[in-house]
Parts: structure tokens; C-alpha cells; sequence
């Protein structure tokens, strides 16, 4: 029973990183109709940020609130200067752009700070365990799980209730609606980028404390993941993309369990695997596009 | 503009003009021989130098033969490929092990399975058993991939990369998992290199060519459109996936026997940056450009890797040898996205003039029967049969709680047209989607002629006899007017024992449109457009025709033309038409029947004058028209 409930605080946990990834890539394909393919690179950008405000000695919440906020700005800025001139391409291309510039920042990170990772030491009360009903259940665990229910909360909130939310919802439903209703195009692309970044942020965090150091490639995996994450889930839908984060992360526990340690390395492609098998009988995601097919 | 359908005046015109109709064969032949050509200069007398350059060379031919490959999918689905470099490696790993001799595999793979410990195949049957293993793969991958699109599918095609690199790396006891898979013989030479070069641009070629390529192009420009016309979107995917990865494991054999020693990370995110590099900068449509783009990034590569050896011997802090590389292809990818989107060679592929005539096949044929008149038979089309008709019966269609459609029924007889008319968000167009297979329906059902076809595919109930033109022209845009017509021509099958160019020809003959047939179907005049539209539709044989708003957009001359075409296209086919249009004046002069619905009933259903006098028609409609 305490075994259970440890798996699946894992997996709750493990999950909920993936869900807040998938959630920023889902958020700016619902609006803007692309995928941006560096999404991993910002989540990597706070990782960085986070080790460098830790190294100069800031307190450990003042970093990864720099951290979080340095994503937000990292994505808009990429937004302004990988995305922006291709305003207008069709989706394939700027998914193209996203992944050259996912490659450049990579190797930028690989020169200019090195190939190692780099341990971002977290706090003594991070890494134990806290006994909830008699059952020992870890920190990180139980943090990442309420972070992730929070920042959807405040995502959801955010999207329903400002003023700046609902244009975004706007956007998202027509754009060109949208604009002609007086939404300003640039502050939809830049809005939807500083909030997707800000979930990469906190997804980094969670991350790092789950990992405990940041390196190049950080970003790189969980966001393969959180891309199969946004396209069970069904392309765009905010609800889907949470909800394909949880699969993937039970599913990652489930073959994490069952597969002895020296197959471990193929938990990866057999969770992959069984997603795209997933497609096969549900192209559209598990939570298909309201919108009839109609032209 | 002009309509004019005289048979007699258009062969006279046609033998006049001699129109050239090359063969698509014929074109291509030239092109590949010429690729094939241009890349034989620029390599073999290079490849005397030395053993290293040599190696460069090779490698510079496989990775032609490669992106070609990818081509074959991304250039005629126009979905881009990620995931490619899965098929490469597989084929290297499975050519490495059917070949290297046991003593080398007895050292570093101690516990391969007996029997592929003692394989010592040569290269060629190594070959063939990687395409077959890639085909294989292929149509595994390709089946839920194939029913993706757009990003999508892209991303699903990454995740065969991530897949198949932590396969390589975990399958430990066939690859030596993270360490190297050496020994296998380097067997591959210029000659070899060049030899599978010319199959695969052969087969790119003869593949874009194909019906299938052919249709597969049409999706790319317009799914919807491809559909209508019959085209079984999916499966020609499919069809393509596997031929490219199929390209694409051998190309990884060939690799294998050029290098001996490779690791997992030879077939990862580097490689698929490179070659996606070179497919982009030549443009992802054009099989000139795959290979042109190639050669251009490759050489490039070689002179950034010896900047990078350079800044060796100068004892600077050195980055990872893959830096700069990386670096130069992220750069030259974004820089080919802001400045040429659709790569150096748009959607053309080389060609000489004076080479037209390579094809040994001579095109003397292809003359005589242009000449003919058009070989069409009003039994072929319109049965006259009575009992038969395209009949929609009581369909109801709920949008969420609104109704836009309630037990509306309408029918078209062969022969006969039948006008659908009432005012805006009367239900006409859900009605033609319902129809068309483009909407479910929520209640009712559809029959063509004695076949019920409710809730069929879009692409089936073409197929069934029912052909159908766009509110908003659909062509397929970037391919050519004669090509348009071929893409309807080859989903229908049935073309008289005559080659598609042909009987595509035929029809634009017919149309009068045949000085068009090689302008891009985008670029010609809008009434043109919208009679290819119409030729487009009744080159798939329709029994019945679906006319959605076709005289949008014309002024009071063009709908005057148009009124003449339909009415001559119904008395020459005898096809059933079912006409939606606003054009009053249009729609009382040319229709047998009218039926007019409004808030999603059938109001009013008649001969056009009685229609007019109808008063329920004038209050819902007419009415409100003279207001």
C-alpha cells in the first residue's frame, strides 16, 4: 500500500512536470497555431539562471523566482527574434526555425558553459520525506505535485478572468477575429510567449529538483515527451495537453516498475512507442477538437 | 473569356498549334539523367585525389541518396520528415551485422544470437535484406503516422528518432550499445556510391511521377480538394513513407560500408540537422533541389570542420569538433526560412531544352491521338435510367443544439439540374457537406443511385459518381491546369485505355483551356479557374455533379458563359447537376428544379417559374431580395 502511494506520488509528480511542458507548448499552438521547438531550451535557460543566482549566493526562492521570470523573458525575446520575421509562415516552417534554434542554443550552452552538468544544490528540507496517514511520501514530490495544481489553477484563472486572459482565449478562438475587435497582434504573440515560458520555468524548477543539476540537453527529453504529451492530448487543447502530461507520466512509473534495471534504457521508446500506438486509433488526440471539420 | 466547345474548331486549332505535351517520363528522364550527370562531374574526378577525399566524396553521394529519400515523403506530402535518420541507422546496424565477419562480431558482440554471428553476407544480398527490413519498418511506422498531419505528424516522425536512438543504445547485445559497431568491410566505392544514387533518384522521380505522387501533391496543396477528387489520402502516404524509408535504410547500409566503425550517435540530432539542412536549402518540393542542396551544404560542412581542425593548431580553447557544425546549419536553416521559404528550386526541377528528347520512347503517339476529338460517350456518364438518382433523404443536422437542417430531402436525376437556393444560413452549405461526405449528419441518409453512401468518406462517395466544385475555388495550386485534371483522371481509374496525360489533355480540349495546360493552376484567370474546377470534377466521371456557388465573383457576362457551359455540359453528359448559387437570374434560366430551403427546411420545390410565383418564397426569400 505505502509502495502505491509512493508510485504514484511519483508519478503524479513526474507527470506534472510533464503537463505544465505540454501545457506552454499547447497554450502557443492554440493561439498562435505553431510549436515551438525550443520550448526545452527555455526550460534549460532556468535551469542556468537558477545555478548562476545560486552560485553568486541569492537566497535559494529569490533564484528560482529570477529563474522562472528569466524564462518567461527568454521566451519572449526568442519569440521577437526567431519568430516574429516568419509571422505568417506556415506552421512547418517556423517548427523548422524552433528546431534550428533549439540546436543553436544548445551548442551556445554546450561553448559557453561547458559540456558537465551542473549541480543546483537544493535546500535539506527539499530532499526528505514528510509522513502524511502514516505513510512517508517525498518533499519534491508532494511540491512538484501542488506546484503543478497551482500554476494550472492560476493559468486557468489568469485565462478566465483578466482582461488580457480573455483576449488571449479570444485569439486563440480567431485570430484575425480577435484583432479586428481591437487585440493587438503583438502583445497576443508576445503574452503567449512570456506565459508559455513562465510554465517552462516552473516545469525547469520541478525538474531540477526532482534531477539536481542542469546541463545543455536538460530541456531536451522532457520536451520530446511533453510534444507526444500535447499531441495525445489533441493539438492545442489546454485540458488535453495536462492530461496527456499525467499519461506520460504514469505511464513512465508503470515501465520504470516493470522493466528490470539493465532494460531501463528502453522505458524511453517503449512509452514513446506506446503513444504513437495511441495515435493509431485516435489521430486526433484523446480530446478531439470541438470545431467540426467544415470549411 | 470564351467558352466554346465546338470539337471541330478545337482539333483544327490543336493540330495548328502542336501544343507540346511532353511526357511526364519523357521530362523527368532528362532531369535525372542530368542530376545524375552533374553529380558524376563533380565527384568521380575528385575521388582520384586520395583515399580521404575520396571517403568526403562518398559520403557526399550518400548523403544525396538520403535526402532524396526523405524527399520522396516530405517533398510530395509536403510533411516534413524528422525522423528519417531512424531508418539510416537501422540500415547501417542491420547491414553491419548481416556482413562483418564473425571473428570481428565474436569480439564486441559476444552474445549475438548464433545464427547472425556466422551471416557473412556480401553487400549486394545485405542490401536487398535492409530494404526489405526498412520497407517493414516503414509500414509499421508509416500506419499511425500516415493518418497525421501537419505538426502532428512531424512531431510523431521525431519521436521514431528518440525511439530508435535509445533502441540502438539499449539493445547492447546486436550494437555494442553507446561504443562503437566496427569492422564492417568498406566495401563502397565512387562507382557503387553513384550506382544506388542513380536508383534513387530514379525511383524519386518515378515516384513523383506516379499516380500516386501525383495525388499525393494534390493533398499537399488542398486535402480537401484531394479527397473530392477520390484520392485515398492516407494510403498514399503510407505508400510514400515506406518507399522513403526504404531509401533511407539502404542509404544507411551504404553508409556502413563507407565509414566500417559508427555509434548510436551518428544517427541522432546532428545528422538530422544536417539533412534536414540540405533538403531545405534546395527546396522540399523539388528532387533537383534535394540533391543540388546536398552538394551545396556538404561542401560548406567541410570547409567549417577544417576552420574548426585549423583553430586545433592553434592551440585556442577548442569547442567539441560538432559545435561550429551545428551552429552553421541552425544558421543556414533559419537564414534559407527568412530569405527563401521554398528553397533554391521552388517546385522545379532542372531541365535542358535540347535535352528533350532523350527518352528513348519517341512522343510521335502522344500527336495522334491530341488530334482526335474527345472521346466521351453520353452512356459512359448519364445512364438516363430512371430509377436512379442522388437522393438525400430527411437529413437532419444538429450543430450543438442549433438545427441547421430538418428533414430536408431533395433528389437530382441523371440528366437533370436541380437548383438549391434561400438565403444566407438557410443550411445550403451544411447540406452540400453532408452530402459531400465533409460532414456527418445527425439523422437521414444519402444514396447515390441504388447505393446508400450516409456518413462514407469524402474521398469514397467521389468515387461512388459524385463529383463536386468549391464556393471558394479549390485547385490544387502549385500543380500544373493539365495535372489538376490528371490527379481526377488517375483516382477514377477507368480512362479508356488512354495514358493520363492524355485523357487529361482531352478534357482540357474540351474546356478550351488547353493553352493553359502547363501554366500553374494558381496563375491563370479567375473564370479559368473556375471552369478547370468544373473540368476537374467531370474528369472523375461523375454521375452526378455538385455545383457550389460557381458563378460567385463573375460579372453579368461570365455567368452568361457559365449558364452556356453548365447547360451544354448537361445535355453532352448527361450528368445529374445539383447547382447552389445566389445568382437568381442564373439558377431560373439553366435549372429543371428548384428547391428552396430556408432556416433549414424545404420551403418551396418546383419548376423555376412556379418557384417565382411561389409566396412563401417571396416572404423568405425574394422578399427580402426586394427590399
Amino acid at each position: 500500500m505505502e509502495i502505491a502511494i509512493q508510485y504514484i506520488t511519483n508519478a503524479l509528480s513526474v507527470g506534472g512536470t510533464y503537463a505544465l511542458l505540454a501545457l506552454g507548448l499547447a497554450i502557443v499552438f492554440g493561439i498562435l497555431g505553431f510549436i515551438n521547438f525550443a520550448h526545452g531550451e527555455i526550460m534549460t535557460i532556468c535551469g542556468y539562471v537558477l545555478f548562476y543566482a545560486m552560485a553568486i549566493g541569492l537566497p535559494f526562492w529569490f533564484a528560482i523566482i529570477i529563474g522562472v521570470i528569466m524564462a518567461g523573458v527568454a521566451a519572449v525575446i526568442m519569440e521577437r527574434i526567431a519568430f516574429r520575421p516568419l509571422r505568417g509562415a506556415n506552421p512547418m516552417s517556423l517548427l523548422i526555425a524552433g528546431f534550428a534554434l533549439s540546436g543553436a542554443l544548445q551548442i551556445s550552452f554546450l561553448v559557453f558553459l561547458g559540456e558537465r552538468p551542473k549541480p543546483v544544490p537544493m535546500p535539506e528540507y527539499f530532499t526528505g520525506a514528510i509522513k502524511i496517514g502514516g505513510i512517508y511520501i517525498g518533499v519534491v514530490q508532494v511540491i512538484s505535485i501542488a506546484v503543478t495544481i497551482v500554476a494550472v489553477f492560476a493559468l486557468n484563472l489568469f485565462l478566465k478572468r483578466t482582461k488580457f486572459g480573455i483576449s488571449l482565449l479570444a485569439a486563440a478562438e480567431d485570430f484575425s477575429i480577435a484583432r479586428l475587435m481591437g487585440i493587438r497582434a503583438n502583445a497576443i504573440f508576445s503574452g503567449t510567449f512570456a506565459i508559455s515560458g513562465l510554465l517552462a520555468g516552473i516545469a525547469g524548477v520541478l525538474w531540477l529538483a526532482q534531477r539536481g543539476s542542469v546541463s545543455y540537453t536538460m530541456g531536451f527529453t522532457p520536451l520530446i515527451k511533453a510534444f507526444i504529451a500535447t499531441i495525445i492530448g489533441g493539438m492545442g487543447s489546454l485540458t488535453g495537453a495536462v492530461l496527456g502530461g499525467f499519461l506520460l507520466g504514469a505511464l513512465e512509473i508503470v515501465f520504470q516498475i516493470i522493466l528490470p534495471s539493465e532494460q531501463l534504457i528502453f522505458r524511453d521508446p517503449i512509452v514513446l512507442f506506446f503513444l504513437i500506438a495511441v495515435l493509431l486509433f485516435r489521430p486526433g488526440g484523446l480530446i478531439q477538437e470541438k470545431k467540426e471539420s467544415m470549411r | 473569356m470564351t467558352i466554346n466547345i465546338n470539337k471541330q474548331k478545337d482539333s483544327r486549332r490543336i493540330r495548328d498549334k502542336k501544343p507540346d505535351i511532353g511526357t511526364r517520363v519523357g521530362e523527368s528522364f532528362n532531369s535525372a539523367l542530368l542530376l545524375l550527370f552533374t553529380v558524376a562531374i563533380l565527384t568521380v574526378p575528385l575521388s582520384f585525389i586520395g583515399a580521404t577525399v575520396n571517403r568526403i566524396i562518398i559520403l557526399i553521394i550518400i548523403n544525396i541518396i538520403a535526402v532524396v529519400g526523405i524527399s520522396i515523403f516530405s517533398g510530395n506530402s509536403g510533411i516534413l520528415t524528422i525522423g528519417h535518420v531512424a531508418f539510416y541507422g537501422i540500415g547501417a546496424y542491420v547491414s553491419g551485422l548481416l556482413t562483418t565477419s564473425p571473428d570481428i562480431k565474436m569480439e564486441f558482440l559476444p552474445n549475438l544470437p548464433e545464427f547472425l554471428m556466422n551471416l557473412n553476407l556480401s553487400l549486394l544480398p545485405a542490401i536487398i535484406i535492409v530494404g526489405i527490413i526498412s520497407a517493414f519498418l516503414g509500414l509499421l511506422t508509416g500506419l499511425p503516422i500516415s493518418r497525421l498531419r501537419n505538426t502532428s505528424a512531424i512531431i510523431a516522425t521525431f519521436s521514431l528518432l528518440v525511439i530508435s536512438h535509445y533502441s540502438l543504445i539499449g539493445a547492447k547485445d546486436f550494437t555494442n550499445g553507446n561504443k562503437s559497431f566496427y569492422g564492417v568491410d568498406q566495401v563502397v566505392d565512387v562507382w557503387t556510391a553513384l550506382g544506388f544514387l542513380a536508383l534513387a533518384i530514379g525511383i524519386a522521380f518515378l515516384f513523383k511521377q506516379s499516380s500516386a505522387g501525383l495525388q499525393l501533391r494534390a493533398f499537399r496543396d488542398d486535402e480537401i480538394a484531394a479527397k473530392s477528387m477520390g484520392v485515398k489520402v492516407n494510403r498514399r502516404l503510407l505508400e510514400s513513407w515506406i518507399i522513403s524509408a526504404t531509401v533511407m535504410g539502404v542509404a544507411g547500409a551504404l553508409f556502413a560500408h563507407t565509414v566500417g566503425a559508427f555509434a548510436p550517435r551518428a544517427f541522432y540530432f546532428l545528422k538530422t540537422f544536417e539533412l534536414i539542412a540540405m533538403l531545405i536549402v534546395g527546396g522540399i518540393q523539388s528532387i533537383s533541389g534535394a540533391v543540388c542542396g546536398t552538394i551545396l551544404i556538404a561542401v560548406l560542412l567541410e570547409i567549417v570542420r577544417n576552420i574548426e581542425n585549423g583553430f586545433v593548431l592553434f592551440g585556442l580553447e577548442v569547442p567539441p569538433l560538432w559545435g561550429l557544425t551545428q551552429f552553421c546549419l541552425s544558421g543556414i536553416i533559419l537564414l534559407v526560412l527568412y530569405l527563401r521559404p521554398s528553397g533554391l528550386f521552388g517546385n522545379t526541377e532542372i531541365t535542358l531544352p535540347f535535352t528533350k528528347n532523350l527518352w528513348p520512347l519517341s512522343k510521335k503517339k502522344v500527336y495522334e491521338t491530341i488530334s482526335m476529338a474527345p472521346v466521351f460517350k453520353k452512356d459512359n456518364i448519364g445512364s438516363g435510367d430512371m430509377g436512379k438518382c442522388l437522393r438525400a433523404d430527411a437529413v437532419t443536422k444538429n450543430f450543438s443544439g442549433l438545427q441547421a437542417l430538418n428533414k430536408v430531402s431533395i433528389e437530382v436525376q441523371p440528366g437533370e439540374v436541380v437548383g438549391l437556393v434561400g438565403p444566407n444560413g438557410a443550411g445550403k452549405t451544411t447540406l452540400i457537406n453532408i452530402v459531400t461526405g465533409s460532414l456527418v449528419l445527425t439523422d437521414g441518409r444519402i444514396f447515390i443511385d441504388d447505393k446508400e453512401i450516409t456518413s462514407w468518406s469524402m474521398q469514397s462517395i467521389a468515387l461512388a459518381g459524385l463529383g463536386r466544385t468549391f464556393q471558394n475555388i479549390r485547385l490544387f495550386k502549385e500543380l500544373t491546369v493539365r495535372e489538376n485534371i490528371m490527379v481526377s483522371v488517375s483516382a477514377n481509374k477507368d480512362h479508356s485505355g488512354l495514358s493520363l496525360e492524355k485523357t487529361a489533355t482531352n478534357w482540357l480540349v474540351e474546356f478550351n483551356l488547353q493553352e493553359y495546360a502547363h501554366r500553374l493552376a494558381g496563375t491563370i484567370p479567375y473564370g479559368y479557374q473556375r471552369e478547370l474546377e468544373i473540368a476537374r470534377a467531370l474528369a472523375l466521371r461523375p454521375r452526378y455533379l455538385l455545383l457550389d456557388e460557381p458563378a460567385a465573383g463573375m460579372n453579368r457576362a461570365e455567368s452568361e458563359n457559365l449558364l452556356k457551359l453548365l447547360k451544354d455540359i448537361r445535355t453532352r453528359y448527361g450528368v445529374g447537376i445539383l447547382i447552389v448559387d445566389h445568382d437568381l437570374h442564373l439558377i431560373m434560366k439553366l435549372c429543371d428544379r428548384v428547391v428552396v430551403i430556408n432556416k433549414g427546411e424545404v420551403i418551396a420545390s418546383g419548376k423555376p417559374d412556379e418557384i417565382q410565383k411561389a409566396p412563401q418564397v417571396i416572404e423568405a426569400y425574394l422578399g427580402t431580395d426586394q427590399e
